[in-house]
């Protein structure tokens, strides 16, 4: 799993490729841990190109969808692969999606 | 096939390529090979996290075969007794800010496969996970 991230002030955008299975959300979790460090404000989980989805992923975005939300700030999800969507869709996390415009 | 876990590194990601290359060769369709390998990353994850005491040494066999027109993958562990299959369904529609973070691994495989067996014998628990190959019937 690849994480490339962007950060533009307190906006922080990681475009996340690949299997998101247990380690990868290890590491996806250690990227949003830091950020939140840095001071995010507002986080986007781009994940067009992830490949696989799994539980933990869910996890850990649920986790820090939360600590985001107790500080003020937010956390998103944008543009989903069809496999990511299937996921987030199955288990309850649409709302999670940012709008599309 | 069958593959062997014990917690060694690099086994799970060696476990997903065997998957792939099992798929690959009986022509499963892409979205049955998807269905699959979720479902069976979410049950390994379970048995390694709650099936063996500390110290006690993790042990399982996944069978993967193809049979009357279906997938099939049958996991045998020698961890503590349980059967998933009698875990509660998950509330989806239960909002984000109150959503627990539990429970979301078995509703996958629920959502995921076609049909789930469970049986107990000689101190081993045996889970089955059956996925029909084609279109499922209206």
């Amino acid at each position: 799993m690849l994480i490339q991230k962007t950060a533009l002030a307190d906006s922080h955008e990681f475009a996340v490729s690949g299997r998101v299975d247990g380690e990868g959300a290890n590491q996806l979790e250690i990227a949003l841990l830091n950020a939140i460090s840095a001071g995010a404000k507002r986080i986007t989980v781009e994940m067009s190109g992830v490949t696989f989805l799994c539980s933990a992923g869910l996890r850990a975005l649920l986790q820090y969808w939360r600590q985001m939300q107790n500080k003020g700030g937010s956390l998103h999800v944008a543009s989903p692969s069809a496999e990511a969507l299937t996921l987030l869709n199955t288990s309850g996390f649409k709302s999670m999606l940012i709008e599309a415009v | 096939m069958e593959f062997t876990l014990t917690g060694r590194p690099g086994e799970r990601a060696q476990f997903v390529e065997v998957l792939e290359a099992f798929c690959r060769a009986n022509s499963v369709p892409d979205s049955v090979r998807h269905a699959a390998d979720l479902a069976l990353e979410e049950h390994l994850t379970n048995i390694f996290s709650y099936a063996f005491e500390p110290g006690r040494p993790p042990f399982m066999v996944v069978k993967l075969s193809i049979r009357d027109g279906k997938f099939s993958a049958e996991v045998t562990d020698t961890g503590i007794p349980f059967d998933s299959r009698q875990v509660p369904p998950v509330d989806t529609s239960i909002p984000l800010e109150l959503k627990p973070v539990g429970g979301l691994g078995l509703h996958l495989i629920r959502e995921s496969m076609d049909e789930l067996y469970y049986e107990r014998t000689d101190g081993k628990n045996i889970f089955t996970m059956e996925k029909r190959l084609g279109e499922s019937p209206a």
